[in-house]
């Protein structure tokens, strides 16, 4: 209910301060960064639920995913192949690095410490800077601009696609939405996003793997009493978490770059999702993504505009590096109104 | 002469302190504000105002069980205040050390009025979102004039007097006795009834506040007192480099504080001492040893001692004592 | 003392929480087929026996033996997998899921729900009505109901429960034990019950813990019939 509220009035405001074709492209630049938030956000927020586990990691593993999913990408060894396949594939490949590495990083350094949960977070907190250092050691310390496959990138006369379905035939880098471009990449993401919501909570509804996280989350305990091997539960859905973050490194690379600065942004992005939607629940998690995604939108406009209250003489204008820093100041009004986050089930 | 008798090893180490620079230069045969000598009052003085960091951190996360990721923010903002009223508003060292304190004693309270309403892994979220969004605002380029963006706030005028490249001496003096009140208050603060209370509050909250002491006021007070603390320090640092910068502010900074503690051992107050110098001794041999890649053996460094020795050396110490005594 | 052959036996059984040594010394036979009853004051170490015996407090020392196999040292699920059902104290059933799905959890085998959902349905009629019902939305009687349910899921051989009665209303004790009562026969059950007129209705052997000790064991005709050993046994009540 609340989050609806303060949804109604974001929208109204969106609306009411620019005109409608600006709101919805602003709407959806939201939806994009909401989407990637979200890759992130939802593992984190598993992991804590089930297994308690604060995984400051997390966003190395985002970082990594982006960075060896665009080193297939760009390599000689992809390049032969038809660009929308490699870069399915990169998905792919990152996903599977973020997962393979957060497997065995539970399995062989978190586990020991389940007696010791103070000691579980600084281990994760470590591994974020030998995880950094690594990337930095293989990749140095320049980033990369990764380019949208030619799906989303086809130069034609009839650029930007006039309509969704102009767009399937010809790939314009952006398409017209209500009269103004919006690039056609970000769409996807969004796309993305859906699928990977609808694909969890299908998993978490309808299946007796996802019967087990629920009640994990609750009582891993009680769940372990009944037979079931919780701890092998455990890594599957750190890796399943990771995973996600890895992927969502690599879809949210061709809009951010791959650089060593993505990490610690996304984590904390992550971070500020899952205090806002409130810890152990995906619908949080996603709330929460989303809220942010909007904020930040919103945020990056109205820098870029120049921020003009009523009683400003002249519009104040600043980077967007102050539009980054406010989102903290969202999650610290939260946290005062209800320190447990919008849907959170654990204080 | 009790007290001298009961205090002897913290004497002798001050002692050795104090005639270290002298000792140097007699070996070396150097003089006193030159070369060797010179070197490693440096090395000694960045120990010292290490020290009292890792001490402040100690504080909370040893003492009185607060898991702060954003400890950076007060070092940080200790270095940038003193930086930018020292360079742009020219203002005195004294006037600027108060300052110093009374806006660390501000954003301290700030920061644990919010982030003390949660607990556990939730503060230790949200005092990391609020270092970072300090570190944003350090690197944003609106302030340029003033923080010098990601380039930092360069040429700190530091007082002659207390120059550490023309008075090295005296830095290292003025260092030395930073680090000594540093520690001595902070014995005393853990000493006390409050510190007590802290210990009390770490162990079990709720019981803490079953026998009715309000343990908010307590810990808001332990946030406080690291922040001025861990400010000064940043302020020491800041004079040091004669510089200022966002990676004061930056998460590294805390993982450091942790390291030191936990390496020395959290909830002793020699721990962090000892956890100061080895990480400063060994950054140095590992930058000397291996060039840019020494930050990695660093963190290994780090992971292995959370995975292997969860207390410090001075906890791993302490049972070794423990364990001889048992024999005999 | 005649006792048939034993399902579960523990032996000299020292559990420690922490620094407190809790259990010091267990014995305790529960003979096949048969209800054992385990008695004793608050923190005479019953909770802790039926947990250790589930590996969720590995003992220190001693022997858990169920059917001639050893479980102490195992992992929890896989004590779980030889055959014993838990339903612990608060009945800890998952808030979060529906009544369905409690149940469905507890399979271990494919097929184990739909064999014993007729059965439970009719131990347990409400179970069968809230079948959609959330966790938390269940009534205290109904949670327990769906805890002793849950245990039965899969192909059990023994049922430890702890506390049924706890914080129920006289009736709704008075449901669970004749539910319990119909079970007799079928099913090994260790039962912890502060309630000593539901135990004694229940059980068939009974053994008293004090201090993490094994006091006595024995019939439960013998407790029935001497009220003064009863009282010192279990002080009043």
């Amino acid at each position: 209910m609340i989050t609806l509220g303060i949804l109604a009035l974001v929208l109204l405001d969106l609306f009411a301060r620019f005109e409608p074709r600006v709101a919805v492209s602003i709407l959806l630049s939201g939806l994009t960064l909401g989407a990637i938030y979200f890759l992130v956000s939802s593992g984190l927020s598993l992991i804590f639920g089930l297994m308690d586990v604060l995984n400051f990691a997390h966003g190395v593993l985002f970082m990594a995913g982006a960075y060896i999913g665009y080193a297939f990408y760009a390599s000689g060894f992809g390049q032969s192949m038809d660009s929308n396949l490699r870069f399915l594939i990169a998905i792919l490949v990152g996903g599977a690095s973020g997962a393979l590495l957060g497997g065995i990083m539970e399995f062989a350094l978190i586990r020991p410490l389940y007696q010791r949960p103070i000691y579980q977070v600084l281990l994760t907190l470590g591994l974020t800077f030998v995880g950094t250092e690594i990337i930095k050691a293989i990749w140095g310390t320049v980033g990369y601009f990764m380019e949208t496959p030619k799906f989303f990138n086809t130069n034609s006369p009839n650029c930007p696609s006039p309509s969704l379905l102009d767009f399937l035939a010809d790939n314009c880098s952006s398409i017209l939405i209500l009269g103004r471009p919006f690039p056609s990449y970000r769409l996807f993401v969004i796309l993305f996003g859906v699928l990977v919501f609808v694909g969890m909570i299908t998993l978490l509804q309808k299946t007796r793997i996802g019967i087990v996280i629920r009640a994990g989350v609750q009582d891993a305990e009680m769940v372990q009493a009944l037979g079931v091997n919780v701890r092998r539960v455990f890594t599957g859905v750190f890796a399943l978490g990771t995973g996600l973050a890895g992927m969502g490194g690599v879809i949210a690379a061709p809009i951010i770059g791959v650089n060593l600065a993505m990490g610690q942004e996304f984590l904390l992005q992550g971070f500020i999702a899952v205090v806002i939607g409130g810890m152990g629940s995906l619908v949080g998690a996603t709330a929460g993504a989303l809220l942010l995604g909007l904020a930040r939108a919103i945020g990056d406009q109205l820098v870029l505009s120049g921020l003009q209250l009523p009683w400003m003489e002249q519009a104040l204008s600043l980077s967007p590096s102050i539009a980054r820093a406010s989102t903290v100041l969202i999650m610290a009004l939260v946290l005062l109104v209800r320190p447990a986050g919008l849907f959170g089930k654990k204080d | 002469m009790k007290i001298i008798r009961e205090n002897a090893p913290a004497l002798a180490l001050i002692g050795a302190m104090v005639l270290f620079p002298f000792a140097i230069s007699l070996l070396t045969g150097e003089p006193i504000d030159a070369g060797t000598p010179k070197f490693w009052q440096g090395m000694l003085a960045q120990v010292f105002i290490l020290a009292v960091y890792a001490i402040s951190y100690d504080l909370l996360m040893g003492y009185a069980g607060i898991l702060s990721f954003g400890h950076a923010m007060f070092f940080g903002a200790g270095g940038y205040v003193v930086g930018i009223l020292l360079k742009h508003a020219g203002w005195s060292l004294p006037a600027a050390t108060l300052a110093v304190i009374l806006s660390a004693a501000a954003l301290s309270l700030l920061i644990g009025v919010t982030a003390l309403r949660v607990q556990g892994v939730y503060l230790t979220m949200v005092t990391l979102a609020f270092a970072q969004m300090m570190f944003v605002i350090s690197e944003a380029t609106d302030f340029r004039e003033w923080t010098g963006a990601e380039d930092g706030l360069q040429s700190i005028p530091v007082p002659a007097w207390l120059s550490p490249t023309h008075q090295r001496l005296t830095f290292y003096f003025v260092s030395l006795a930073f680090c000594i009140l540093s520690y001595y208050l902070v014995r005393r603060i853990t000493q006390s009834p409050t510190g007590r209370v802290l210990v009390a509050i770490r162990e079990n909250e709720l019981r803490a506040r079953a026998i009715g002491y309000n343990t908010f006021v307590y810990k808001l007070v332990a946030m406080v007192v690291a922040g001025i603390m861990a400010a000064l320090a940043g302020m020491m640092n800041a004079l040091w480099n004669l510089n200022a910068n966002p990676n004061m502010l930056a998460t590294s900074t805390t993982i450091n504080a942790l390291l030191m503690t936990i390496i020395g051992g959290a909830g002793t107050l020699s721990g962090p001492l000892l956890g100061a110098a080895f990480i400063h001794l060994l950054g140095y041999g590992l930058n000397v040893a291996f060039g840019p890649r020494w930050p990695l053996l660093f963190g290994l460094v780090y992971v292995a001692i959370v995975l292997f020795l969860p207390y410090g050396f001075m906890g791993a110490w302490r049972s070794w004592l423990l364990k001889r005594r048992l024999k005999m | 003392m005649s006792l048939k052959q034993p399902l579960l036996s523990l032996t000299g059984v020292n559990t420690y929480i922490g620094q407190s040594h809790i259990l010091q010394g267990v014995d305790l036979i529960v003979p096949a087929g048969h209800v054992t009853a385990l008695l004793g004051r608050n923190g005479a170490g019953k909770t802790t026996t039926l947990r250790s015996i589930m590996g969720l407090w590995r003992p220190r020392s001693g022997q858990i033996v169920f059917d001639g196999a050893r479980l102490d040292g195992l992992p929890t699920h896989e004590i779980a997998a030889r055959g014993l059902g838990y339903v612990p104290e608060h009945r800890a059933i998952f808030r979060d899921l529906s009544v369905f799905e409690n149940l469905q959890i507890a399979e271990r085998k494919r097929g184990d729900l739909d064999r014993a959902l007729p059965k439970l349905h009719t131990l347990f009629p409400d179970l069968k009505r809230f079948e959609s019902r959330a966790g938390r939305h269940l009534s205290g009687g109904q949670q327990q109901m769906l805890a002793i349910a849950r245990a039965m899921v899969a192909d059990n051989r023994l049922l430890l429960i702890d506390e049924p009665s706890e914080g129920l209303a006289p009736i709704i004790v008075g449901a669970i034990v004749e539910a319990l009562k119909q079970l007799k026969g079928q099913m090994t059950v260790l039962l912890v019950e502060q309630n000593f007129r539901m135990a004694a209705a229940l059980s068939d052997f009974y053994c008293v813990l004090d201090d993490g000790h094994t006091v006595r064991a024995g019939e439960m005709a013998e407790l029935t019939s001497d009220a003064a050993l009863t009282a010192r046994l279990l002080g009043a009540g």
